[in-house]
């Protein structure tokens, strides 16, 4: 009873909707014409069109609401593509844009008091460990033979799907739906790079090539060179780094999106490390066992503590000074200003942004000016560990919806991804969820204008680029203990070391209240706290500290790094 | 400034305790903003004041009431240990400033429009080419703005309101309990405007000092996760409406 509790409650009460669908002669044309190219025949897409249209009778009329971080995909499902399925359908739908630590406290609010909020959420799958041990959001795999089995698009083509295995929880069954996916990858202006001059004047520096950086220590040499030696290009100031060091939310997730596993924490293993993964959680079969290293984990190992020391170096050293006071929205647009050399972890989800014309980082005939490569990897890292992060924002229903919303939503759910919309909303967004679409003639077009994009997206070693996994048991609790921790480390109000000491120790706490309270599955059960001498004897993480954290510096050609 | 003091039942019984040190008073600041927080006769009343009320009364937490204009409310609550501001939209660039008990409550913006209106709105951006006024320093206002909206900013809802039907802009957005608050009072039939599109959802909450005791805000927050559970803030909100 209380779901509709204050939202509902005068909802609509004044509303006048029309119905906005049109009639089939007119509205087929026009979504063939909006959603082309497309990898299916003009005969098929009408055929996948008219499918939603008949599927979506029952709820002609019916307004849904559904939520999504801030992206360009988002917003051209929010503006292009809701209002394509509502000319078809007849279904209303608000599909919202907000910032993504919003998107967060939304779903954990509905979950948490069953508060009917959205119909479904585009979610990134950083919360399937949450969604799978909850109970609390619909399992597709069973809704999609089940109740859903009228409304579950026949030519969804699953398999086609490359982040499948990302929302799939440890029982095999799948809680969320792709609708989105980028990565953090190495980002640098090769323009400059080749510049003979630059080559000369770093070779004469540093004894190497100036090229792709293989590891943190080219990495940190090269940043140290356009910011201290370089200094200004065409009279324009210009730096070897850029990153972003607000203490908000989103910086929390520029260290739990993978940076201790690019340093080398945690194991080895795909998509997670195992027994110790990418946040440092120790894991035995699906349970959560601990974050400090006392308890096997290494969320405040060596490598941990190298990657944070080297973030706030570079950060201070290195970057812009106003960058310790950017965020993830601020700073996502900086190196397109054309004063950035090289950024070790960068989105790609910025790519559209970086890709406009009359940028200071694209050529005159719309080619860029930089290059995406694999990031760089730290002293600790070792073959095998995953290299970096992959986002897959997808669809999410939570159990408590009212059927015919969440069938109504599912409809719209399905239509963002079905075949006959994704690769135009590829091209548009560029963050690529289908096999199909990546190997298409017109991604193939589109790919000396996107940096390295698609010939990263169609190499197999997208598989290690990875989001958070099925270990971390609540993602909307343990997520702030990143930005709390490292942000107070950052500002130089508390040591690295004992920053991390204390996130760990706060991780093993909310590990612990979970014990006692309890999961549908896979509940944590910490172990005991032991010697640092008993973990280390295991042979897997928490490694000891290394010797020498800087290793010689090492570069490859950008042609050999696409080789990954 | 108007300062309106409340006395709970627990600040009465705490005169008879023995000489334990008496819990500090929180003072919790409000903006007039009806139908969610308003003074009216000396009385502090909405939606809003009814839940934060019932929430500090079932912790037993001593409290008073003061209204205080939104953006010094947050000011204070940021740098004065006890204080705590609502209901203030939760939102990502402030996050770190505050401690947060939440949803006190929950709503929805839409965007309404004179009766007459023809155009049809089927998603955000078909308003894009029009004058939207918005209320000062609102999260709608803030909303907007970032989609790079056209918006006309009034200081309360009722010069919104006016402002609509005298044709000075096209749409107004507002929550959807603000907007019948406010057309219900021009018009108790409300046919004088209609909403013409729903957009976004907010989550309001009690943002209160960094110092706060862990102990008041865990106890808070879980009295607010019963209250929801129990049905009591469906109760209080239906008083009003």
């Amino acid at each position: 009873m209380i779901r509709n509790l204050l939202v509902s409650i005068s909802i609509m009460a004044f509303t006048s909707y029309s119905h906005a669908q049109e009639s089939v002669p007119n509205v087929i044309p026009s979504l063939l014409n909006e959603f082309s190219p497309s990898t299916l025949s003009q005969e098929k897409q009408r055929k996948e069109f008219e499918w939603f249209r008949e599927a979506a009778k029952p709820f002609k009329g019916k307004h849904i609401m559904v939520v999504s971080e801030t992206l360009d995909t988002h917003k051209y499902e929010s503006e292009v593509i809701a209002k394509a399925f509502t000319k078809l359908t007849g279904i209303h739908v608000v599909h919202e844009l907000t910032g993504e630590d919003d998107v967060v406290k939304k779903i954990e609010t509905q979950v948490r008091t069953g508060i009917h909020l959205y119909d479904a959420y585009i979610n990134d799958s950083d919360l399937i460990g949450w969604h799978y041990r909850t109970g609390k959001v619909v399992n597709l795999t069973d809704y999609m033979t089940g109740e859903g089995k009228a409304v579950t698009l026949p030519s969804l083509d699953l398999k086609d799907f490359i982040g499948l295995s990302f929302t799939t929880g440890p029982d095999g069954k799948l809680y969320q739906l792709p609708d989105q996916q980028f990565a953090n990858l190495y980002w640098y202006r090769k323009d400059w790079f080749d510049r003979p001059d630059l080559q000369q004047k770093f070779k004469a520096i540093y004894g190497y090539k100036l090229d792709v950086p293989v590891n943190w220590s080219a990495y940190e040499d090269i940043a140290q060179f356009f910011t201290i030696h370089v200094k200004e290009l065409d009279g324009k100031k210009v730096y070897g780094h850029m990153d972003y060091g607000r203490k908000d939310p989103s910086l929390g997730w520029r260290f739990s999106d993978a940076w201790f596993s690019m340093a080398g924490a945690g194991d080895k293993g795909l998509p997670n490390g195992k027994p110790v993964d990418d946040w440092g959680v120790r894991v035995e079969g699906c349970t959560p066992v601990g974050a400090s290293v006392e308890r096997g984990g290494d969320m405040n190992g060596a490598a941990a503590t190298y990657s944070v020391n080297k973030f706030i170096d570079w950060l201070n050293k290195y970057a812009p000074a106003e960058a310790k006071e950017m965020d993830f929205g601020t700073a996502g647009a900086v190196p397109s200003q054309g004063n950035i050399a090289q950024q070790m972890f960068w989105y790609t989800a910025f790519t559209a942004a970086m890709t406009k014309p009359n940028l200071p980082v694209t050529n005159a005939d719309g080619t860029p000016k930089w290059r995406m490569a694999p990031s760089p990897k730290g002293a600790y890292w070792k073959s095998g560990v995953k290299l970096g992060y992959q986002d897959v924002g997808s669809w999410t229903l939570v159990k408590g919806t009212p059927p015919d919303n969440m069938k109504a939503a599912w409809l719209y759910a399905q239509f963002t991804v079905a075949k006959s919309v994704s690769l135009k909303k590829t091209l548009v967004g560029l963050t690529p969820i289908r096999e199909s679409d990546i190997n298409s003639a017109a991604m193939t077009k589109a790919a000396p204008k996107l940096g390295g994009l698609v010939e990263f997206y169609r190499s197999p070693a997208r598989k290690r680029w990875t989001p958070t996994g099925t270990n971390i048991p609540d993602y909307p609790s343990m997520a702030p203990i990143w930005w709390k921790n490292i942000g107070a480390a950052i500002r130089g109000e508390v040591a690295v070391q004992s920053a991390l000491d204390n996130m760990a120790q706060q991780a093993d706490s909310i590990l612990a209240q979970l014990a006692q309270k309890g999961m549908s599955k896979c509940t944590p059960k910490l172990n005991a706290k032991m010697p640092l001498a008993y973990w280390y004897g295991k042979g897997t993480a928490p490694f000891p500290k290394l010797v020498n954290e800087k290793p010689k510096g090492e570069t490859q050609s950008y042609e050999n790094s696409l080789k990954y | 400034m108007k300062t309106v003091s409340s006395i709970s039942l627990f600040m009465c019984l705490l005169g008879s305790l023995p000489s334990y040190a008496a819990p500090k008073t929180y003072t919790l600041a409000f903006t007039a903003n009806p139908p969610f927080s308003m003074t009216d006769n000396g009385r502090p009343q909405g939606i809003a004041i009814n839940i934060v009320t019932a929430l500090f009364e079932k912790a037993q937490l001593p409290y008073k009431l003061l209204e205080v204009p939104l953006v010094r409310a947050m000011v204070n609550a940021k740098n004065i240990d006890n204080y705590c501001a609502f209901p203030v939209q939760r939102a990502q660039n402030i996050e770190t400033e505050y401690q947060w008990i939440s949803p006190i409550l929950i709503t929805r913006s839409g965007l309404f429009a004179r009766q007459n209106f023809k155009a049809e709105l089927l998603t955000l951006s078909d308003a894009k080419k029009m004058t939207i006024g918005v209320l000062r320093g609102s999260g709608d206002a803030e909303y907007l703005r970032s989609f790079g909206f056209t918006i006309e900013e009034a200081n309360n809802s009722a010069q919104n309101i006016d402002k609509l039907l005298a044709n000075r802009f096209d749409l107004w957005a507002t929550d959807v309990l603000s907007a019948q608050f406010f057309i219900k009072k021009r018009d108790p039939q409300a046919k004088i405007a209609k909403e013409v599109l729903t957009f976004r959802a907010t989550l309001s909450s009690l943002a209160c000092n960094m110092n706060m005791p862990k102990d008041d805000l865990i106890k808070l927050q879980e009295v607010l996760d019963n209250m929801i559970k129990d049905g009591v803030l469906q109760k209080l909100t239906a008083t009003v409406q």
